[in-house]
Formats: C-alpha cells, sequence, structure tokens
C-alpha cells in the first residue's frame, strides 16, 4: 500500500508541470494583451509607450524565459501581482478560494445525499415506478443548463418565497447563517444539475455489480438482501462513483463561473473569468496552478479511496 | 423509456434535416413586431428583434444536434482510445499517458473551453471543437476505468497466459466490458455538449448572431422573463427535450446491453 | 483677446458655485438632509484598478471618483466648477494661474499643496506610467509651484478645453505626491482629498468607502457608508433593488421596464454621453470612396438600431452627442433622411451597381454593440451589401481594430463616452494627427479643429465646431446611431440624488437616505 501511495505522490511534480506549461501556453497564444485592455478603446498611446510599458510589466522577454522565471517564483510562492490592480495574487487568491471550495463541497455532498440512496433505490426497483421518477427528475435537474437554473430559482425566490440571498458575500467563520444563506441557492443550482451524473453512475454500477458472480454467490448462500446490498455490492459499486465525484468536484473549481456571476460570490471562478479577459496573466496562471495543485490532491484522495475499496487495485497491474 | 426517448431525438433530427421546408420564415428576418405573444401567426411568439422564435427554434435544431454529435464524436474517439489503450497495457505507459490526461484534467472545463474559443476565436466550429478537446480526458477516464478492473480478474490474465492476442482478448472480455459505462458517458456527453454550447453563448463566446443558437435565445432571453417570457421558456423547452431524449435513449441502451455484459 | 477671465465664465462659476452651496436638491419642497447610513449601490462593471492615471476603463472613473477630485470639478448641468482650485487667472493666454483651496487634507492627513499637483503632472508626464490619457493634456507645457497654494501651468498653445479636461477626471486626479513620486502601481490604493476615503478594495466583488470627516465642504457628504457590489447580472440588479437590498443600481431598458410598478422604486432617465456608432475604415476599400460612406449612411434606419439595440432608450446623434451642453447638433437638424433609393445611386455611381461584401466586427462584450450589428447587417441588405458579422473576443477586438498599426477592419462598432469638449469627440478621433486616429483624414477638417483648439472665445469655438460636424456629417466615415439613455434607479429612501449627462454618480456625495 505504502509503495502504492509513494508512487502516486511521486508523479505530483510532473504532472504539476505540465498544468503549468499549458495554461501558460494557451494563456499566451490568447490574441492581445494586457496593454491593449489598458489601453481600451479610448486611451491613446504611442507605440513607444506601448513598448515600455510591455517592458515595464515583464512581457518583452522571449517566452521560455518568461516561463521559467514564473516557474522560479512559484517555487518560492511567489505568484506576483495583478496586472491590473496591482494586487497580490497570493491576497487574491486566499479571499477567494476558500469561497469556490466551499460552495464545491456543498454542491457535491448536497448531490451525493440526494443521488446516492436515489440511484440505489433506483437499481434495485429497477423498471418499476420509482425507478422512472428518480431517473426522470434526475434527468430534468441535467437537462437545463446551470445558468438557467440559477435564473429559475432567482426567480421563483423572489416571486414565491419572497427571499433572496444577501448580497454582500460573508466568510462562513465570520457569519455563518449569513454564509449559508448566500450559498443556498448557487449550491441548490449545482447540486441539482449534478444529481442526475451521480445517480446514473450508482444506478448503473449497482446494476452491473448486482449480475456479478459473487454477489450471486452470497445469495445463494443464504445471506439476506440488505446484506447483500450493503456489504458486498455497495463497496464494488461506488468505485466508479467516487471517479464521477472526484471529476465533478474538479470541475466545479473553475465549473462555478456562471453560478458565482449569477449570485455575485466572490469565487475563484469568476475571477478567472475576468482575468482572462483583462489577460492578467499573473491572476490567471496563479489561479490554474492552484486548481491543477487542488485537483492532484483531490486525483491523489480518490485514487487511495479506490484502493480502499478495491483491494485488486492496489496490485494492479502496474 | 427509450423509446420515448429515440422518439424525440428521431424528431428533432428530422425537423433539423427538413428545418428549412417545415418552418413557416427564415430565422433572421424580422418578420413581426418584437416581443409579439404566441399568436396564430407566431406559434411561439416573436423575439426582441421580431423574429419568428418557432422558425428559429427549428432551424436552432441543426446547430445543436451538430455540435453534440461532432463534439462528442472528438471526445469520444480520441479519449476512448487513449483509454483502452492505457489500460490494457498498462504499466509505464498506463502512467504516462494518465498523467497527460490528468493534466489536461486539472485545468477547469470551462476555463480551458473559454481559453480554447479564445484562442481559436468565437463561433460555432470553434466552439464545438473547443467542447470536443474539453471532453477528451472524460472518456479517456471512463474507458480506462472498466478495463482497470478487468483486466486484473482471472480469466483475462488466464486468456493472456494461454497465449491470446491482443485483439482477441481485448473484443471478447475487455470491449463488451467498456461498452457500457462508454455508451452511458456517450449520452451524457451529448447532451452536456448542448449545455456546454449553451453556457458559451451565455458567456458570449459561442455562436454568432444572427445564428438561430437555442443558447444564445435563451442566455438573451432571460432578460425578457418578465415582460416576455416565451422568449426564453421555449428555447429552454428545446434544450430540454432534446438533452432529455438523448440521456433516455442512452439509459434505454444501457439497459439493453445489459445482457451481454456477463463474461 | 480677453485675458482675464471673460464675464461669462465669472457668471457662470458664480452662479454655479452659489447652488452648489444651496441646499441640495430633492426634487420636492425644501428636505433636509440627514446624516449617517450606508448606501449600497450596485456595480455592473468591475472597477479593475483605482489608479486614475493608468486606467482608460471608465468603470475604473465610477469606482474612484468619491475619493479623488482634481482642479475643477462638474456639476449636475456640466458646468466647470472650481474643487481643489478655488479659483484661476489667464494673464494670457497660454497661462494658467490657479489659487489653491487651503487646508485641504489628504485623507492620510497632511495638507494639499501647490507641489502635489506638480507631482500629478510629473507622473502623467512619466513614460513610465503610461497614462492612456496623456493626450488629453499635452498643450501643457510645464507646471510649476509659485508658492504653497499657488500653481502656474505654460500651456504650448491655447487650448480651451482645459479646465474642462481636469473635471472629467481622465487621468487628472490629484494625489498625494508622496504617493505620485513612489512611481509604483496604485490600482488598489487610492488616497485622495473627496468626501469619501477607500476603506477596502476587493477586486470582482466590492469596494467600500467610509465618510471623510475632514472634507474640505463641511456640509458633505451625508452617508457614513458607500459600498459599490459589483453586480454583472442585471436580474440580479433588479432582484436586489425589489428586495430592497441595494439602494441603486444602472439598468437597461428591459431591467428599468420590470421595475416601472414597483412603488418603492424610481427610474429616472435622462441622456448620457455614450454614443454607438459603426466605423468605416476609409482607408480601405470600398470605403475610401465618399460615396460609398454616405450610401450607407442615407440606406440606414437610425430609428431601427435604436429600437432594437436599446428598447428605444436613447436619442438619435450627430459627430457631438445631443445633451451636451450647446455643442451639439439638434436632433432635427441632422441630416438622416433615409432614401435607399438614393443611396443605390450613390453605389452605382461608386462603381458599386450590385453592391459588395464586407465584414463587420464586433465584440459580445457589449451585447447592445451586437445588437446593433445585426440590425445593420439586414438593413445593408436592401442596398446589396452583404456583411457579416465577426465576433471577436474583447482582448481580440481591442487589438485588432483599434491598437495594432494598421489596424484590421471594414466596419467596426464602437462607442464614444463622455468627453468633456468637442475637442475630445471630435479631434481625438477624426484628426489626421490624432494619436488615436489612424483611419480617416480630411485636412478642411484638420484646419478646423486646429483652429477651435487654439480659441479661447466661446463662440467662436462654437461655430468652427459645428462647421466640423458639417464636414463629418458630409464625409461619413461613422454611422452614429444614439447616444443612450442614462435609467438609474433608486429606492424610496435615497434622496438627493441626480442624473449627471456623464454617466458619473457626481451626486452620491450629496445624497442621503431616509427612513
Amino acid at each position: 500500500m505504502t509503495l502504492y501511495v509513494a508512487a502516486r505522490l511521486s508523479l505530483v511534480i510532473p504532472m504539476f508541470l505540465g498544468s503549468t506549461l499549458i495554461i501558460f501556453v494557451l494563456m499566451r497564444l490568447l490574441p492581445g494583451d494586457v496593454v491593449d485592455q489598458l489601453m481600451g478603446l479610448e486611451g491613446s498611446l504611442s507605440a513607444e509607450a506601448r513598448a515600455s510599458l510591455r517592458q515595464l510589466l515583464g512581457l518583452d522577454a522571449p517566452l521560455p524565459l518568461q516561463y521559467l522565471k514564473w516557474l522560479g517564483d512559484l517555487v518560492r510562492l511567489e505568484l506576483g501581482v495583478s496586472l491590473r490592480s496591482s494586487l497580490p495574487v497570493r491576497e487574491m487568491l486566499v479571499q477567494r478560494v476558500p469561497v469556490t471550495i466551499e460552495l464545491a463541497v456543498l454542491a457535491v455532498l448536497l448531490s451525493m445525499v440526494i443521488a446516492v440512496p436515489l440511484g440505489i433505490v433506483s437499481a434495485l426497483f429497477r423498471n418499476r415506478a420509482i425507478d422512472f421518477t428518480a431517473r426522470l427528475f434526475g434527468l430534468l435537474g441535467l437537462s437545463m443548463p446551470v445558468f438557467w437554473l440559477a435564473t429559475l430559482l432567482i426567480l421563483g425566490g423572489a416571486s414565491f418565497l419572497h427571499w433572496l440571498p444577501p448580497v454582500i458575500y460573508a466568510p462562513f467563520w465570520q457569519a455563518p447563517l449569513q454564509n449559508l444563506k448566500q450559498m443556498a441557492f448557487p449550491t441548490l443550482a449545482l447540486a441539482l444539475s449534478l444529481v442526475a451524473v451521480v445517480m446514473r453512475m450508482t444506478r448503473s454500477s449497482m446494476l452491473e455489480v448486482l449480475e456479478q458472480d459473487y454477489i450471486q454467490t452470497a445469495r445463494a448462500k443464504g445471506a439476506a438482501e440488505p446484506t447483500v446490498v450493503l456489504r458486498h455490492a455497495l463497496k464494488n459499486a461506488l468505485i466508479p462513483v467516487v471517479t464521477v465525484v472526484g471529476v465533478q468536484f474538479g470541475y466545479l473549481l473553475g465549473g462555478s463561473v456562471v453560478v458565482e456571476q449569477i449570485f455575485g460570490l466572490p469565487g475563484l471562478g469568476f475571477m478567472l473569468l475576468n482575468a482572462i479577459y483583462q489577460r492578467d496573466y499573473p491572476v490567471v496562471q496563479g489561479a490554474v496552478v492552484f486548481v491543477a495543485l487542488f485537483f492532484i490532491l483531490v486525483n491523489l484522495v480518490v485514487d487511495l479511496v479506490y484502493g480502499v475499496l478495491d483491494p485488486r487495485i492496489r496490485y494492479g497491474s502496474a | 423509456m427509450s423509446t420515448a426517448g429515440a422518439a424525440l431525438v428521431v424528431a428533432f433530427v428530422v425537423l433539423a434535416v427538413l428545418a428549412s421546408v417545415v418552418a413557416p420564415h427564415a430565422p433572421d428576418d424580422p418578420v413581426g413586431q418584437r416581443l409579439t405573444a404566441p399568436q396564430r401567426a407566431y406559434p411561439l411568439g416573436t423575439d426582441e428583434f421580431g423574429r419568428d422564435i418557432l422558425s428559429r427554434l427549428i432551424f436552432g435544431s441543426r446547430i445543436s444536434l451538430w455540435v453534440g454529435v461532432v463534439a462528442v464524436a472528438i471526445g469520444l474517439v480520441g479519449g476512448a482510445s487513449v483509454g483502452l489503450v492505457s489500460g490494457y497495457v498498462g504499466g509505464r505507459l498506463d502512467m504516462l499517458l494518465m498523467r497527460v490526461v490528468d493534466v489536461m484534467f486539472s485545468i477547469p472545463p470551462i476555463i480551458l473551453a473559454i481559453t480554447l474559443t479564445g484562442v481559436l476565436g468565437p463561433g460555432l466550429t470553434n466552439a464545438t471543437v473547443a467542447i470536443g478537446l474539453v471532453y477528451l480526458p472524460t472518456f479517456a477516464r471512463v474507458a480506462r476505468g472498466p478495463v482497470l478492473a478487468v483486466v486484473g480478474r482471472e480469466y483475462v490474465e488466464a486468456a493472456r497466459a494461454a497465449g491470446g492476442g491482443a485483439t482477441r482478448v481485448l473484443s471478447l472480455h475487455v470491449l463488451p466490458n467498456v461498452m457500457a459505462p462508454l455508451i452511458v458517458q456517450t449520452t451524457l456527453a451529448l447532451s452536456t455538449a448542448i449545455l456546454a454550447e449553451a453556457t458559451l453563448s451565455f458567456l458570449g463566446l459561442g455562436i454568432q448572431p444572427p445564428e438561430p443558437s437555442w443558447g444564445t435565445m435563451l442566455g438573451t432571453g432571460r432578460k425578457y422573463m418578465e415582460l416576455a417570457p416565451w422568449v426564453a421558456i421555449f428555447p429552454g423547452a428545446a434544450v430540454m427535450l432534446l438533452v432529455l431524449g438523448f440521456n433516455l435513449l442512452g439509459d434505454g441502451l444501457r439497459d439493453v446491453l445489459d445482457p451481454r455484459l456477463r463474461p | 483677446m480677453d485675458t482675464k477671465l471673460t464675464r461669462r465664465q465669472a457668471l457662470q462659476i458664480g452662479a454655479a458655485g452659489a447652488a452648489l452651496l444651496a441646499a441640495p436638491r430633492a426634487g420636492r419642497a425644501q428636505a433636509r438632509p440627514k446624516s449617517g447610513g450606508h448606501l449600497i449601490a450596485a456595480q455592473e462593471i468591475d472597477p479593475i484598478s483605482l489608479d486614475n492615471h493608468k486606467t482608460s476603463n471608465y468603470s475604473s472613473v465610477q469606482g474612484v471618483e468619491h475619493i479623488v477630485e482634481s482642479l475643477t470639478q462638474y456639476d449636475d448641468k456640466l458646468n466647470v466648477l472650481p474643487a481643489l482650485a478655488e479659483s484661476w487667472k489667464t494673464p494670457d493666454p497660454v497661462t494658467y494661474v490657479f489659487s489653491l483651496r487651503k487646508g485641504v487634507t489628504w485623507h492620510d492627513g497632511s495638507e494639499l499643496t501647490a507641489d502635489d499637483v506638480v507631482a500629478w503632472w510629473d507622473r502623467i508626464s512619466d513614460p513610465a506610467t503610461a497614462a492612456p490619457y496623456k493626450g488629453w493634456f499635452v498643450a501643457i507645457d510645464r507646471v510649476q509651484a509659485v508658492d504653497k497654494h499657488t500653481v502656474r501651468m505654460s500651456l504650448k498653445n491655447p487650448f480651451g478645453p482645459l479646465l474642462a479636461s481636469f473635471a472629467a477626471l481622465r487621468g487628472s486626479a490629484i494625489i498625494p505626491r508622496s504617493l505620485a513620486q513612489e512611481r509604483k502601481d496604485l490600482g488598489a490604493r487610492a488616497i485622495g482629498t473627496g468626501p469619501f476615503k477607500l476603506s477596502r478594495f476587493v477586486p470582482y466583488d466590492h469596494l467600500h468607502y467610509v465618510k471623510n470627516d475632514k472634507y474640505w465642504d463641511k456640509t458633505l457628504p451625508h452617508v457614513n457608508e458607500l459600498t459599490f457590489k459589483v453586480m454583472v447580472e442585471e436580474d440580479a440588479r433588479v432582484a436586489a433593488l425589489r428586495a430592497g437590498q441595494i439602494h441603486y443600481a444602472y439598468l437597461t431598458g428591459e431591467g428599468a421596464a420590470r421595475l416601472k410598478d414597483d412603488r418603492n422604486v424610481t427610474v429616472m432617465r435622462s441622456p448620457k454621453a455614450f454614443v454607438t456608432i459603426h466605423v468605416m475604415n476609409s482607408t480601405r476599400k470600398p470605403f475610401t470612396d465618399k460615396r460609398v460612406r454616405q450610401a450607407i449612411s442615407m440606406a440606414v434606419d437610425r430609428q431601427e438600431v435604436l429600437q432594437k439595440a436599446v428598447f428605444g432608450e436613447g436619442t438619435l446623434s450627430g459627430p457631438v452627442p445631443t445633451g451636451h451642453t450647446d455643442w451639439f447638433i439638434p436632433v432635427d437638424k441632422l441630416p438622416y433622411k433615409q432614401d435607399i433609393a438614393r443611396a443605390k445611386q450613390l453605389l452605382a455611381e461608386a462603381g458599386y451597381p450590385n453592391g459588395f461584401e464586407t465584414t463587420i466586427k464586433a465584440s459580445p462584450q457589449y451585447p447592445e454593440f451586437v445588437n446593433a450589428s445585426v440590425v445593420l447587417q439586414s438593413q445593408l441588405k436592401k442596398i446589396g451589401v452583404n456583411a457579416k458579422i465577426i465576433q471577436l473576443e474583447w482582448g481580440q477586438f481591442t487589438k485588432e481594430t483599434f491598437s495594432q498599426r494598421p489596424a484590421d477592419y471594414d466596419m467596426k462598432v464602437t462607442a464614444w463616452t463622455f468627453y468633456p469638449d468637442p475637442h475630445h469627440y471630435l479631434y481625438n478621433w477624426w484628426h489626421s494627427k490624432s494619436p488615436s486616429n489612424q483611419d480617416f483624414k480630411n485636412a478642411e477638417l484638420d484646419a478646423t479643429l486646429d483652429r477651435a483648439m487654439a480659441s479661447t472665445d466661446r463662440d467662436e469655438r462654437k461655430r468652427l465646431y459645428f462647421q466640423a460636424q458639417q464636414i463629418l456629417l458630409d464625409e461619413a466615415p461613422q454611422i452614429i446611431w444614439y447616444t443612450g439613455n442614462n435609467i438609474e434607479a433608486v429606492r424610496s429612501e435615497v434622496k438627493g440624488y441626480v442624473q449627471s449627462y456623464t454617466g458619473r454618480r457626481l451626486a452620491f456625495k450629496r445624497t442621503w437616505l431616509e427612513g
């Protein structure tokens, strides 16, 4: 087991480097740069002034050099400053990351709370009314774009519940109740769109597992159905589900952009979106690096959990 | 359920193919007053430019289907090949390929899609390619998981030990186990590709006007929810129905393929 | 030429100054302002940076205008009034001597002196600052501190728009010399003399200000705190206004329509300077031929675009936006009569009897630009011009159509915001020597604009600018659609807020909360 863990850990660095390279390249491929943004449509600057500004911002050095310099800074945990607001990127991340993580965690948890039991029930009562209803419910949530769901929630909340989330964000440790009120709608919007995915994976995975030989064996041996389901089937059925949940979590770290924009949450996704439009390279790179690191960690956890759930994978073909 | 799904999908496909024949007006012609409620002349009302929403929806089905199919094809073909090979061969190749996949994964898909459309430029084709590329890692992972699980089992080891060629082992033992998750994933992807296009359009990076993409119609229609709800409701319903159709179809297919999964 | 302030100018200052010191208008009978309270406003675009000297986006001005001031300021009627400069003299046409207000303190406690103004000039002139609006002050040759409260500005040539340029706050904010001399980026730090102090700036989320107790106008501001919450989604702004979570929001026509029956919300609308235009690249065929440009200008229906791009929320405009004091050509005198037959004729004369193919570049960042382009596209079909709309992401759009040399576009859609003087609308955009203009050249226009810029006689300038506008309307390098309406909604608790043609919230310092 330790070998497995160690092997997994040793890959963190190359993967990390890979992500940094990709995002660096992609950002520089984007046409236009921050100086163009600063000028906007109305400012006027001579060509020399633009050139000197680029030099000041370190944008004139050859790209590989810029990349290496950035990597060097990264190692010292120096993420640079925003090219627009000159706030340190680290500070901006510290402010915004907890918001997105909280949102992602809550959304994933809520979706699992709804979806896993529904999926199991669906699998057990396959093709019966309850199966159809559960699947339809999930599918409805899945079939609407998240921004649409979010809009409906705002309209619905205002018209029917006469309630709206508070406008100014408060972190959880400062004002838990206000924080949760703010997170309610965004979490719901995100969770509803996830439910179907998790539920379907649970259901199909359960179905598959329930057909397996060892399940039939357990039944033949006279084990009670609940034991069969819970002890034998569920553990193995959860493996793909764990993957899916891990994937969804990673997706949410950046994918909450839309929800953050609509509900005005000061999260990572919204900052990232704007930084891309502004060509604010240090912010984009810093944010994506963080997400990459986080994702790698989540992957690690998922793989380790995999190991716990399915011993065969622990000693896999590697 | 799958018949309902198939029916929905087929209905939209027919609409898409026969759009020019079936639609009462051209999709970008401002034929009426803006924001008129559904009535005989315009069964689904008109939008903010006075264009017939019904016609735009019908033509829009072409775009949605095209985006879905092409994007998923890119993801499926590219991703599943990587996943299959990686899982089957295992060892160092597996590690390497999966790390590359993980690296692609580590960038949030929306951000990747936004950056890709930024690099490629907004528009139908580029958005489609961007979405397809973003799906690639997902398919790779989904293909690999079951392969791994199967490859570890005794009967496969036995088959390999007995000297069965890779293709034989793959097709006899591995492929059937991988089919179901891949099919599930494909139908999921088909539906989410359409949703992804809607989101990109919402962020302003997707289809260009005046092309009648459902996503753009939804995005701009949100503004009129209180004054003229039909502008957003009908595209929303269309998206939901098509996506639902794919999902039902996928579910149904999965059930049908089930018996063949027995080793 | 008059070397002192003209009588008219003096009268204007006196009258406006008196009005400023009088009780704030609330539109109702004499209401006494109440002190205290926390005004929460929605800001629809993030300010991005608070460094007034380095940034060009309007939202940055909106974010910083309550903190910093300049030598002059605007009132609600666009009169230029004293601000940090109490008065000024012009001993000759190229010299301005400003007397600074005494006893004005910075937010950090130190006193405002003439050296701060000199430091402003140094920072703006420094190439390392790369000030986008430096061009507005290019007429200034030297700025000297005569004594602690007197500043002498020597100009290279007489320059009429100077005083107004300070009031517009594009790069003219006066900041403490210690900050200015630091030569560092001040994107998130703003120290000024204004009615509010910056307490917190969280990019892409909100700005928080607190009252400046030592503000030089002892009667202002009224509220204790001011928050600008960035709310990009109009749905959210409308909902928050209804629920009373915010007191103020900027809205579009659709948003305003949703609130028209709400008794707790007042929707205000008046023209502002935000003009949507399509520019034709006069250096590229077929737009090199004046007849082609005129044909297009004649073929379009500006009312249709006004209706469809912004729900009718705007007014037609000429090259100087409608509503800008008295510098603009009245709407009924604008030569915008649609004449498709004549347009086709002109095209044929120019050699395009069957029309031609072209492209329009736009960015979805501003949906109203895209909408205008869509309507234009359908209108152009009527004269056989097939325009393809190319949507570009904002960064790429500004690069291709504006900053790169040569710019790459056939037609592009863009906008003018508020500029203090017709000089900025006409010279900066259309004079061949203007650094922002690379696509249009007309000798007669150049000559007219040069004369107008050098004159300090307002009547003469007005006459010349009218001439210049006529030339532009004839040459038609652009299609000017409309100048938008400034639509702002406030809750009934908000008193004393008045709209400004500039689109800024000049009145926030005179606003108070009741109940």
